[in-house]
């Protein structure tokens, strides 16, 4: 049955095609539509199987792994900077290894598009020593995920599938299965202490068994070859896609020779000698290059950063001389920064914030509030969690030179679940004193509405156990925790003023939870309250309400010199009457 | 032929790609989407390649033709072609006071003309509800 899919559909597909019955995962862009779809195809076909999105991604990974240790086919999946997360338990799966297939799934993001870093995840796979996989289409990386899992049951060994943006968000015709059977499952675990609880010593000697397997797997893995030119181009991934698109535009099949490598890791050695110039071109770091003493970014021919897009690849080409002349395409053209959405709970939260705490430090956080940077009340993004760490650093450096400082960490409910609790607990024990902010908006929104813990139900709508962020936070013991809406502005304003009041009188952390519901959910949306809002004639032009909220339904009329309101986009949430001190925005009653 | 679909977060790029996609849907297909922070009014960039290649990515100057649905990206879009469609004034002006959800499924009836499709076709993969705004764009009519 051929179907137009998504590589991060086909992912999915090929997965439960090939028995993986246990997949767990923190949503992150690229790679969240993994999950959806398989939790799709496991209601469609009433599949017995476990797929369910995790706490963060160290615990996801545990929870699979485990489930492969007790011979359940088993998946995890994340984005490039979620690996970093799970990189722990990654590091002695490839030692202990496996019973069952478990494959690793990290989507990378050259450019980068959506991400903090554009790191190189096979890196992560050469460092954890393990197999992997780099699709160079939407079509390979169906194909290639029954590969992964394949080897994966061979050897007992966890395998990574290394997709990127335009391999998870781009589509192809893909030929897959009518029909998914339910399989019986038949968990098992033998008890073996010398892998799943080794000592040290006998650690070496599963270090020895894993460099036999990749010894093994290396001396079994090749290049494919194309064309017939004395130039040796090795790639892997999206980038061998464009490269061999361009040796025919450019009819440079004599000149250059294109080799792939399905699995750049591990590598067998690999004669070389025949050609004048050997380079890897990859994205985004060189390992290729590196297992293979090639050139290519080492010596400048392959810039160090960013997407090897079409033009960079024909800048590469021009450098190693294949292709005579090279016109780089300027492109004039920049886009206007991302801003929250129209309506949204944050921002009202972000405004009230600053009108209280002027002079602090907000350490923010990873989701849609790092945007309150546009607002300036964010002056730290990181990495999930590390607003709340961040904030007991700058407290303590700050008390040990005796300074007075007000610091505000700023994060998200999904992001305080997933590594905001620890620092909490650690700053509360060491007696550090800030204002910690949960902007709660009861879903994952960033990457597209993903279920909190906080929801009563899972991922199908069947009962899950809703754990209650307040009572964790009461069970520590804070001595101030409100909950407000932050579109009550008046109610928002009064808490902030007496959270900094305690933090100064008892230098201790103050914690209030700003909860909303997302406008960009169905349920949100409609139950959020309505208000026409109108600019009056007396508006003076001074672009406070624009600068200082910052909202996209706020716009300047050159012409006649007023602010206006974009009723396009505008929800009429009427949140930004307070940002008029002149009060010319009004309601219509 | 490869296109390339520019437009703003909510203005119905991603379906409008889909809808070309089903088009082509016997053909081979590769396309790519960048829509990183497109919730937040970002870019919605869709590459889309209809025939035999291998990338599912479009150079500069390598596009058969540009759509916009947002002018903004004016300049984004002439990198990728000359060959750029996209809404006048007039057009924008109509559509955004009666119904500016409507923009993408006007573009389509509007490409389906240019491109020659077969108009049942076309017609066939939209929604009764929407014939209105196809036909306007596959007839140029804004009356």
């Amino acid at each position: 049955m051929i179907k137009v899919l998504s590589g991060n559909e086909a992912i999915a597909h090929a997965l439960l095609e090939n028995n993986v019955r246990f997949v767990s995962a923190y949503p992150g862009t690229p790679s969240s539509e993994i999950l959806t779809t398989a939790l799709k195809i496991k209601s469609k076909y009433n599949l017995n199987a476990y797929i369910e999105w995790s706490i963060n991604e160290k615990v996801a990974l545990e929870e699979a792994l485990s489930a492969s240790f007790a011979c359940v086919d088993s998946a995890f999946f994340c984005k490039q900077v979620g690996l970093n997360v799970a990189l722990d338990p990654l590091m002695s799966a490839a030692l202990t290894g496996t019973n069952a297939a478990f494959l690793v799934v990290v989507a990378d993001d050259p450019g980068p598009y959506s991400s903090q870093t554009e790191q190189d995840s096979r890196f992560l796979a050469f460092f954890a020593k393990i197999p992997v996989f780099d699709p160079s289409d939407i079509k390979e990386a169906y194909d290639f995920t029954k590969k992964a899992l394949n080897l994966s049951i061979q050897y007992q060994l966890p395998v990574m599938l290394r997709t990127t943006t335009r391999i998870s968000h781009g589509r192809q015709n893909i030929d897959i299965k009518e029909k998914i059977k339910d399989i019986e499952l038949n968990a098992n675990f033998e008890k073996d202490p010398s892998r799943f609880a080794a000592t040290p010593k006998l650690r070496y000697i599963l270090h020895k068994k894993l460099n036999e397997k990749l010894y093994s797997i290396a001396s079994k893995n090749t290049l494919k070859f194309d064309f017939s030119g004395k130039n040796l181009i090795i790639s892997s991934g999206l980038v061998y896609s464009n490269l061999y698109e361009l040796i025919l535009e450019h009819h440079l099949e004599d000149k250059v020779t294109l080799a792939k490598a399905d699995m750049p890791y591990p590598l067998p050695n690999i004669d070389l000698k025949g050609f004048e110039r050997t380079i890897a071109v990859e994205e985004t770091y060189p390992l290729i290059e590196l297992q293979l003493n090639t050139q290519g970014r080492r010596n400048n021919l392959v810039p160090k950063e960013g997407e090897l897009t079409f033009d960079v690849c024909e800048k590469i080409l021009y450098n190693i001389g294949v292709l005579k002349s090279f016109t780089p395409v300027s492109v004039d053209f920049k886009d206007k920064p991302p801003s929250l959405c129209p309506g949204c709970a944050h921002r009202s939260a972000f405004f009230a914030i600053k009108q209280v705490y002027k002079d602090a430090i907000f350490s923010g956080d990873i989701g849609c509030y790092t945007l309150g940077v546009n607002l300036g009340v964010t002056d730290t993004v990181f990495c999930m969690g590390a607003s709340v760490s961040f904030a007991f650093g700058f407290n303590k450096a700050f008390n040990l030179s005796a300074k007075k400082q007000h610091i505000v960490a700023i994060i998200g409910d999904s992001t305080f679940f997933h590594t905001g609790l620890p620092a909490l607990i650690d700053s509360i024990h060491n007696k550090a004193a800030f204002l910690l902010v949960i902007l709660d908006n009861s879903i994952v929104a960033m990457t597209g509405n993903q279920k909190t813990l906080s929801s009563p139900t899972d991922s199908l709508g069947y009962n899950a156990k809703s754990i209650s962020i307040e009572k964790i936070i009461q069970s520590l013991g804070v001595g101030f925790l409100e909950i407000i809406d932050p579109y009550d502005y008046k109610k928002s304003i009064e808490t902030l003023i007496a959270s900094k009041r305690y933090i100064d009188q008892n230098q201790e952390i103050a914690v209030i939870i700003f909860r909303h519901l997302c406008v960009n959910t169905e349920e949100g949306l409609k139950n959020n309250p309505v208000a026409k809002i109108f600019v009056d004639d007396n508006c003076k032009g001074c672009k406070l309400c624009i600068d200082e909220f910052e909202c996209q339904s706020l716009i300047f009329n050159e012409q006649t010199q007023k602010v206006e309101i974009d009723r396009k986009t505008c929800i009429d949430c009427a949140q930004c009457i307070y940002a008029c001190p002149f009060n010319s925005i009004g309601v219509l009653k | 032929m490869k296109i390339v679909l520019l437009g703003r977060g909510g203005e119905g790029v991603l379906y409008l790609s889909r809808l070309i996609i089903k088009l082509f849907e016997d053909k081979s297909i590769l396309s790519s989407e960048i829509h990183g922070m497109a919730k937040k009014g970002g870019l919605v960039e869709v590459h889309l390649k209809i025939g035999n290649y291998k990338s599912p990515i479009i150079g500069y100057n390598k596009a058969d033709l540009v759509v916009l649905l947002n002018n903004f990206f004016e300049k984004l879009g002439s990198a990728y072609s000359k060959n750029v469609i996209g809404l006048s004034d007039d057009e924008l002006a109509y559509i955004t006071k009666t119904n500016p959800k409507m923009l993408n499924i006007y573009m389509f009836g509007k490409l389906a003309k240019r491109l020659n499709i077969d108009y049942k076709k076309a017609l066939s993969l939209i929604d009764q509800k929407n014939h209105e705004f196809f036909n306007k764009g596959y007839n140029n009519d804004i009356q």
